[in-house]
Formats: C-alpha cells, sequence, structure tokens
C-alpha cells in the first residue's frame, strides 16, 4: 500500500499522509454533496465470514490489484488489511462508515419500539415447536442430518446394484455378441453349455 | 470510534459510563470477537436480540480472563446508555431471564439507591435457573433471586466494583424505603399460626387429661 502512494507522492509534491486524506474526502458522500446529512450509524445485515479463503492457494504478486492481494480486502475504502482483528476494527471504524455515509452514533431506541421488540421475541420463541427440541437435547437438525446420510448411502447402496447389473448385462450381451450363432452353429456348437446328455 | 461512549450520555458517578467497567477488562472486551462483529452499532431495541441468545451471565473468565457475552452487552448498554424507562422494561419482563439480568446490573450500575431497591427487589421473587460462568471456565448453577442478592450486598460482582449503595437497614432508618414484605412472610405467619393453634389445642387436652 505504501510502494504507490510514495510514488505519486513524489509526482505531486504530497506527502502520503495528504493523498490518503484527499482520498478520504473522495470517498465521503457528504463531502462530494451526494447526502445532505450523515444517517445514523446501522448494524451490518449480513454475517462477516472471516474464514471465507482459509485454505486456498493463490498466487500473490506486488504488483497486482489490491483485492487480488494477501489479506482481507474492503471494497468501500479500497484497501486491504493483513489480518482478520484490522479488517474488523476497520470495518467498524470512522472512515469507512463515513465512507457509507454513516455518523458513529447510533439511533436512540424508544420505550414502544423496546416493547415490541421483546413481543416479538417472546412469540418467535413460542413459535419455535417441541419438534425442534427432542427431551434428550438433541436438536432436529441432528436427527435429519442422520437421516439425510443414511438416505446418501441407501442411495449409493442401490447405485451400485445397479452399475453391477448394468456391467453383467454388458457382459452377457458382448458373450453372444463376440461370436457368430450361425458361424458356431457350422462349426458344431451352439454355446458354451455341455454337450453331453 | 465505535467504542466511544454516545455524545449524550450523562456522566455517571463522576465519570464516562464505560469507566465503571475496569480498565483492563474494558479494553479486553474492546478486543473480543463477539464486541467487534456482534455488538457493533447496537440499539437498546437490537440489543435485545442479542441478550435472548445469551447462554450465561458471568465476568471473565478462563487463564486469559475472556469476557462473557454478559459483559460485552452490559458494556454495550453503558455506551450507549438507554433510557430509564427502557431499562425498567428490560427488568419487567418475565420471558428472558438474562435480558432482565442485563437490566437489573445495569440499573445496579447505573441508578441512584433507591431506585436499584425499588426495581432489583421485586427480582427476590423470581427463582429461575441462571446460568453463571465461574472464572476458572466452568459453569455453576445459580438463580436470579441470588444474583440480584448479590448486586444489592456485595461489592464485587462479575469483575466490577459496584458502585456504593447506603444499606436498606440505614435507608429505612432515614424513613426513605419502607420495610421490606417479602411474599414469604404470609406463609411463615400462618405457618405459625397453625403451630399455635397446635400447641393450644394439645395444651387444652393436657388440661382436660389432667382433670
Amino acid at each position: 500500500m505504501q510502494g504507490p502512494e510514495e510514488k505519486e507522492a513524489e509526482k505531486d509534491g504530497e506527502t502520503a499522509l495528504d493523498i490518503r486524506k484527499r482520498k478520504r474526502l473522495e470517498r465521503d458522500p457528504l463531502h462530494q454533496g451526494l447526502i445532505v446529512q450523515r444517517s445514523h450509524l446501522k448494524g451490518r445485515e449480513y454475517q462477516i465470514d472471516l474464514a471465507a479463503r482459509l485454505g486456498k492457494t493463490q498466487v500473490v504478486g506486488v504488483n497486482m490489484p489490491l483485492n487480488q492481494q494477501a489479506g482481507y480486502y474492503c471494497s468501500v475504502c479500497d484497501c486491504i488489511l493483513r489480518d482478520s482483528q484490522s479488517y474488523l476494527d476497520h470495518i467498524n471504524g470512522k472512515w469507512h462508515n463515513r465512507a457509507l455515509g454513516m455518523t458513529m452514533r447510533v439511533e436512540k431506541s424508544t420505550v414502544d419500539q423496546v416493547r415490541k421488540r421483546l413481543e416479538e421475541n417472546k412469540k418467535k420463541k413460542e413459535e419455535k415447536n417441541d419438534d425442534d427440541y427432542l427431551p434428550d437435547g438433541i436438536d432436529r437438525r441432528i436427527l435429519e442430518a442422520e437421516q439425510a446420510e443414511e438416505r446418501a448411502q441407501e442411495e449409493k447402496r442401490t447405485r451400485k446394484l445397479e452399475k453391477k447389473q448394468k456391467e453383467r448385462q454388458q457382459r452377457e450381451e458382448e458373450e453372444t455378441e463376440g461370436a457368430d450363432a450361425d458361424m458356431m452353429a457350422v462349426m458344431g456348437f451352439g454355446g458354451f453349455g455341455t454337450t453331453k446328455k | 470510534m465505535a467504542n466511544r461512549t454516545d455524545k449524550e450520555a450523562y456522566t455517571i458517578h463522576g465519570t464516562n459510563p464505560q469507566n465503571l467497567v475496569e480498565y483492563i477488562v474494558r479494553n479486553k472486551i474492546y478486543q473480543t470477537v463477539y464486541w467487534k462483529e456482534s455488538c457493533f452499532a447496537l440499539t437498546a431495541e437490537t440489543l435485545i436480540d442479542k441478550a435472548v441468545d445469551l447462554k450465561a451471565a458471568g465476568g471473565t473468565y478462563g487463564g486469559q480472563d475472556k469476557p462473557t457475552n454478559f459483559m460485552c452487552l452490559i458494556l454495550k448498554m453503558l455506551q450507549i446508555q438507554p433510557d430509564k424507562e427502557i431499562i425498567i422494561e428490560y427488568i419487567r419482563n418475565e420471558d428472558f431471564k438474562y435480558v432482565r439480568l442485563l437490566g437489573a446490573f445495569y440499573m445496579r450500575l447505573v441508578g441512584r439507591p433507591l431506585e436499584v431497591y425499588q426495581y432489583l427487589e421485586p427480582l427476590y421473587n423470581d427463582y429461575r435457573k441462571i446460568r453463571v460462568m465461574t472464572k476458572e471456565g466452568k459453569y455453576m448453577v445459580s438463580h436470579v433471586d441470588e444474583l440480584v442478592d448479590a448486586m444489592l450486598n456485595k461489592d464485587h460482582l462479575f469483575d466490577i466494583a459496584l458502585p456504593r449503595i447506603p444499606t436498606r437497614y440505614a435507608l429505612e432508618k432515614t424513613g426513605q424505603l419502607d420495610k421490606r414484605v417479602s411474599v414469604l412472610d404470609e406463609e411463615f405467619d400462618e405457618a405459625m399460626l397453625e403451630q399455635e393453634t397446635g400447641t393450644a389445642a394439645e395444651r387444652a387436652a393436657q388440661a382436660r387429661r389432667h382433670c
């Protein structure tokens, strides 16, 4: 990250810090006049998957675009973070959220909202039927997973059987095809059965 | 920053409310993934969703003194400073015991002594079981009333030095608080009455035998 910025700095007589400040302002929708006022801070609606690129092999070069380099790439701020902690710090940070048009303050919720939310949660809790929870504490999902596994095994078995049957059929066909029936009759044998009677 | 106290928050006990959680614990909370991932941008409303999913109360645990999720949410509440009515709503709800505990603990940290007694003492009638994460990283069974009692009488709870409040006795002396009426009193009185009538009948029977 430092490399290209320093090069730019040499060109324009700007320091790296100046460049960073300028880019921040360029990303800020309030400063660009796209919004009149920054909105309240809102939580993320998606789950962050920090382990998305775990165990993957990737070629990394210095001159590659930032989003192909090693680490976590933030598409909003066009920067790369080297570890998960600093990535989380970044997406929770002031500059990132300014670029998204938000201040760092959350909305003050009212009593009614809180009451409603508690009601909703109560309903959700009641809706959870007893089938979800077996008495010995095993989640229904575990049971379902087991059933699915059994089903998969059953399918595998039937597929194997079918394959075997097909092979046997093919072999028989080949045997009958391989020798011409007329020729065999001429040569004096009709098949591989015994001639003894 | 994401860890800064709300600008319009009142000072509590003369300082920033987040200072109620000690510096070391506070910084450990700021570093946890739960704080960064799940506690980001929570409001008093969305905090309920997280509090409903709580599995245990507790302070810090394990060799590294890892803060529990309960502690993270307490710090979040100190940060956003919900209105008093909201806290009362938390305490008043009966469906989620950990939401109730969060509210009660927050009230204990922030409230005035009279309010603390007023809102926490009714919870003495809540006998539900609570899981508490101990310092060693093991779970311990406790109860809501047990924890409320600890909040009212102890100096330290969940790795937080509780603000000092006058004892109930002192407040009763100055006439600010009425005597606490326990729901068990009635039962106790009845039992006493029964015993008394029993002994009276026995005595009468003895007297009759003597005659």
